[in-house]
C-alpha cells in the first residue's frame, strides 16, 4: 500500500500476510485492470450477440405469427358492446370488428388516381368529394366508416401509403327488422339510442356476458308474419302484436309495424317506423275492456251469470247516446252480453259495479299509471280527469280511456291466468326465477275460471269465431274502436284488436293483434271489424305456435264454454 | 498450500459466476421468447374469437326464420304445419312399404283419423265394408333401432288379420 497518497492513512488498515514487492503490486494492478476490461468487453460481446443474432432470429419467428394477427385490439377505448340474445341464445345484436378507412392527405402519393380507385370501390361516393378530402391540408380525414372485408381488400390493393385503416366494433343485428323496436339501435359511436340498447347502455358497454331476453325469434317471426299479412290484406296503415307468457308476464314476441332497419334508422324520431306501437301507442281499445268490466262485476258483486240486463233501449247520458253495434233489443244474460259484445249491457253492468268499484279495479290492473318496463319508450295512459259518471259508462266498454297494448295484454293475462297480477318484462333474469314471488291477486280463482269460459264462448259462438283453431282451445275478445283524431271520432278510421289466450282451459300464452285503420276487402264482405281482421290473425299465430311449442292438440277436449250455453238464447250471436 | 487453496476457491467462484450468469441469460432469453409466444398466441386467440363471432352472427343471419321459411317453401315444397297434422304417436303413420305393397295388391284407403287409440285400415277391394282393425300396434315411438322390428310386427299383424277374413 502506498503511504503518502492514500487518504485512508489515518485509518491504519493492517493487512496480514507477506508484504509484496512493488513489482508484484504493479502486476497485480495490471491483471486487475485487464480482467475488468475483459469482463466489460465480454458483456458487450454477449449483449451484441443477443441483440443481433438471437433477437434477430426470434424476430423472424415473431413476424410470421404477427402477419396472422395484424390487428391490435384496443379493447379499452372501443365501441364494444355485449351481445343481446333471445331466450334460446339466438343473436339479436352483436358487435363485430370492422375496418374504417381514413387518409393522411400529406402522404397521399397520387390524389387523383387514388380518388378514382376509391370511387370504383364505393360507388355511393362522388369523385369530387373524395378528391377534395384527399387534398385537404390536414393529417387526418375520414373516408369510409365500417367497410366490409371485401372492400378492405380492394382498398389494400390500391396500395397508397396515405390510406390508413382503423379497427373498431360495429353493432350488427342479424335479425334485421324483426326486433327493431324492442332492441333499438345505436349511434355510429356505439351509444344506445333506443329500446334495450338505450336502457341497458351502461351494462352493454361494460359487460362481456350476453344479455338474455325473454323474446323468441321464432315466435317473433310468426307474429310479425301474421300482423304483416293482416295489414296487407286489409290495407291498414299499421299494426301491433304481442305474445306474452300468461303466467310470468314474459314478453315472448312484440311486433310494431311499420318497422325499420336498425342498421340505418331514420334520423327523424317522429317517423311512423320508429314509433313503437306496443309501448308508446295509446289507444282506446274498445270492447276488449269488457273483459275487465265483466271480471269486476263477477268478482266484486258475485253476480250470477244468469242475471239479465235490458239492452233494448240505447242509453242517453247528457248529449251522448250509447248504442250497440248489432242491437239485440232484448234482455241479455251476462254470457250473451259478452258474446255479442253489447255496449248497453256492459254499461248496465258497470252501473251495478259503481264508479268507485270500476276505478279501483282498473287501477289494480295498472291502467292508471305508466307501466314499468325495461325500455324507456313507454307512454302513460290517457285517463279521463275528472272522472265523472259518464266516464265510468264509456270506460266500461273501452272508450274515453286510452292505454298501451302492452297494458292490455298484461291486464288480460292477470285476469285469465288464475287471477294473479303479471308484470310485463323483457329481460330474462335467472335470479328472479328462484326467488319466491309475492304476487298480487287481481280477481279470485273462481272469477278467473268464469272469465276463461266467457272468453271461450266469444270464440266458439260469438264475434271471434275466426280465431278458433281446432285442437287448441282459443278464448278471446274482439274490440273495434273508432279512432279519436283531434277529439273527434271518425267512423271510417278504426282500431281493430283481438286479445286471445290458449289453451283457454289452462292459459299459457296471451296473444294480442292490433290493426290500425283496416279497410274492408272482398273476402270480409265489407267488414273491417276485429272479428274479421284481428281474430283470424291470432288464429293463425296459434296454429303456427302450437307446432312450434310442441303443444299437443286436444281434439277431444270438452269445450269449457259448453256449460254457458244454457244462458244463451238460440238466436243470439249470429255471425257478423 | 494456502495460496493454492485460495486460487481454487477463486476459480470455483468464477465458474459459478459464469454458470449462473449464463443460466440467467438463458432463462431471461427463454422468458422473453415465451412472452413473445404468449403475446402472439393471445393475439391469435382473440383473432379466432373474432372469427367465431363473425361466423355466429352469419349463422344466425342465415337462419332467420323468414329466410328458412322461404327456402323450405321454394326448394322443399313445405308448408306450415296445421294442428290436424300433429298426431299423438309416430306409429299411427302407416309405413311407406306397406302402403306401396297394398297399392300393388289392391286399393287401400288409410284413414289417419284416430278411432280411440287405433289406426284403422279400410279394405275397399272386398265387398265387406268391415274395417280391418289393428289393435296391437306398439305405442313406443319409432327410433332407428326398433324401426325394423316395428315394421315386421306391423306386417305380421296385417297378414294375420287378412287371413282371418
Amino acid at each position: 500500500m502506498s503511504r503518502k497518497s492514500s487518504p485512508f492513512l489515518n485509518l491504519s488498515l493492517r493487512i496480514m500476510g507477506e508484504k509484496s514487492s512493488d513489482l508484484d503490486l504493479v502486476r497485480g494492478r495490471i491483471v486487475l485492470l485487464a480482467t475488468l476490461f475483459m469482463i466489460f468487453y465480454l458483456g458487450v460481446m454477449v449483449r451484441l450477440t443477443d441483440a443481433t443474432v438471437i433477437q434477430g432470429y426470434l424476430n423472424d419467428e415473431e413476424q410470421i405469427s404477427q402477419t396472422a394477427s395484424s390487428t391490435p385490439a384496443p379493447q379499452e377505448r372501443s365501441n364494444y358492446r355485449a351481445d343481446i340474445v333471445d331466450r334460446n341464445g339466438v343473436l339479436l345484436a352483436t358487435s363485430l370488428k370492422t375496418a374504417s378507412l381514413h387518409a393522411d392527405p400529406k402522404i397521399i402519393l397520387n390524389p387523383t388516381e387514388t380518388a378514382a380507385e376509391l370511387v370504383k370501390i364505393f360507388p355511393d361516393m362522388s369523385y369530387g368529394d373524395v378528391l377534395k378530402k384527399l387534398q385537404i391540408p390536414k393529417r387526418f380525414v375520414w373516408i369510409k366508416r365500417n367497410m366490409t372485408p371485401l372492400e378492405q381488400r380492394k382498398v389494400l390493393e390500391i396500395g397508397d401509403p396515405g390510406l390508413v385503416f382503423d379497427y373498431d366494433y360495429r353493432r350488427f343485428y342479424p335479425q334485421s327488422n324483426l326486433f327493431s323496436h324492442m332492441i333499438g339501435y345505436t349511434s355510429i359511436d356505439g351509444t344506445g339510442q333506443a329500446g334495450i340498447e338505450r336502457s341497458f347502455d351502461e351494462l352493454l358497454r361494460t359487460s362481456h356476458d350476453p344479455l338474455k331476453l325473454t323474446m323468441d325469434v321464432r315466435l317473433q317471426h310468426i307474429l310479425h308474419r301474421e300482423v304483416q299479412n293482416a295489414i296487407t290484406d286489409f290495407t291498414a296503415i299499421g299494426g301491433a302484436g304481442v305474445i306474452m307468457d300468461a303466467n310470468s308476464g314474459a314478453v315472448l314476441a312484440s311486433v310494431s309495424l311499420p318497422d325499420f332497419d336498425p342498421h340505418a334508422p331514420k334520423n327523424d324520431i317522429h317517423a311512423p317506423e320508429i314509433f313503437n306501437r306496443v309501448t308508446l301507442g295509446v289507444y282506446e281499445l274498445g270492447s276488449t275492456f269488457k273483459i275487465f268490466t265483466t271480471a269486476a262485476l263477477l268478482d266484486q258483486k258475485n253476480t250470477n251469470l244468469a242475471t239479465q240486463y235490458d239492452t233494448s233501449k240505447p242509453i242517453r247520458v247528457g248529449n251522448h247516446t250509447i248504442h250497440d253495434f248489432h242491437p239485440e233489443k232484448r234482455p241479455l244474460t251476462i254470457p250473451e252480453i259478452f258474446m255479442v259484445s253489447s255496449n248497453i249491457g256492459t254499461v248496465h253492468m258497470a252501473q251495478d259495479i259503481g264508479t268507485d268499484g270500476l276505478r279501483k279495479f282498473y287501477s289494480d290492473l295498472g291502467f292508471f299509471r305508466k307501466p314499468e318496463f325495461e325500455i324507456d319508450e313507454v307512454a302513460s295512459p290517457i285517463i279521463p280527469s275528472p272522472w265523472r259518471e259518464i266516464n265510468t259508462m264509456t270506460a266500461s266498454f273501452g272508450h274515453g280511456i286510452a292505454v298501451t297494448p302492452l297494458q292490455l295484454v298484461s291486464a288480460a293475462s292477470s285476469v285469465i291466468n288464475g287471477g294473479l297480477k303479471v308484470t310485463p318484462h323483457l329481460v330474462e333474469n335467472s335470479a328472479d326465477l328462484n326467488k319466491p314471488q309475492t304476487r298480487t291477486r287481481i280477481v279470485s280463482q273462481e272469477t278467473s275460471l268464469k272469465m276463461r269460459q266467457l272468453l271461450r264462448l266469444v270464440v266458439s259462438h260469438g264475434t271471434a269465431r275466426k280465431a278458433d283453431i281446432k285442437g287448441y282451445e282459443v278464448g278471446g275478445k274482439t274490440g273495434t274502436a273508432e279512432k279519436n283524431i283531434h277529439g273527434r271520432y271518425e267512423g271510417n278510421k278504426r282500431i281493430a284488436v283481438f286479445i286471445g289466450s290458449f289453451p283457454i282451459y289452462d292459459p299459457k300464452y296471451t296473444i294480442m293483434v292490433l290493426v290500425d285503420e283496416p279497410h274492408p276487402n272482398k273476402s270480409s264482405y265489407g267488414y273491417a271489424t276485429a272479428g274479421w281482421v284481428a281474430a283470424p290473425a291470432v288464429g293463425k299465430v296459434v296454429a303456427a305456435m302450437g307446432a312450434l311449442t310442441a303443444m299437443k292438440p286436444e281434439h277431444d277436449a270438452v269445450d269449457i264454454s259448453d256449460s254457458l250455453l244454457q244462458y244463451v238464447a238460440e238466436k243470439s250471436g249470429e255471425d257478423h | 498450500m494456502k495460496k493454492f487453496l485460495a486460487r481454487l476457491s477463486t476459480i470455483l467462484v468464477l465458474m459459478m459466476v459464469i454458470v449462473s450468469g449464463s443460466a440467467l441469460f438463458w432463462i431471461s432469453q427463454k422468458v422473453q421468447q415465451l412472452e413473445r409466444q404468449q403475446k402472439s398466441l393471445t393475439a391469435q386467440i382473440s383473432e379466432e374469437k373474432e372469427g367465431i363471432r363473425v361466423l355466429t352472427a352469419e349463422w344466425d343471419y342465415l337462419n332467420r326464420p323468414a329466410r328458412l321459411e322461404l327456402l323450405a317453401q321454394h326448394y322443399l315444397g313445405m308448408q306450415l304445419v296445421t294442428p290436424d297434422q300433429i298426431i299423438e304417436k309416430a306409429n299411427y303413420i302407416p309405413l311407406k312399404s306397406d302402403v306401396e305393397r297394398e297399392q300393388q295388391d289392391h286399393a287401400i284407403q288409410i284413414s289417419t283419423k284416430l278411432n280411440g287409440n287405433r289406426a284403422v285400415l279400410k279394405d275397399r277391394s272386398k265387398k265387406s265394408a268391415q274395417p280391418l282393425k289393428i289393435y296391437d300396434i306398439q305405442t313406443k315411438p319409432i327410433r332407428d333401432n326398433n324401426a325394423a322390428t316395428d315394421a315386421q310386427n306391423f306386417n305380421q299383424i296385417l297378414e294375420t288379420n287378412g287371413d282371418a277374413q
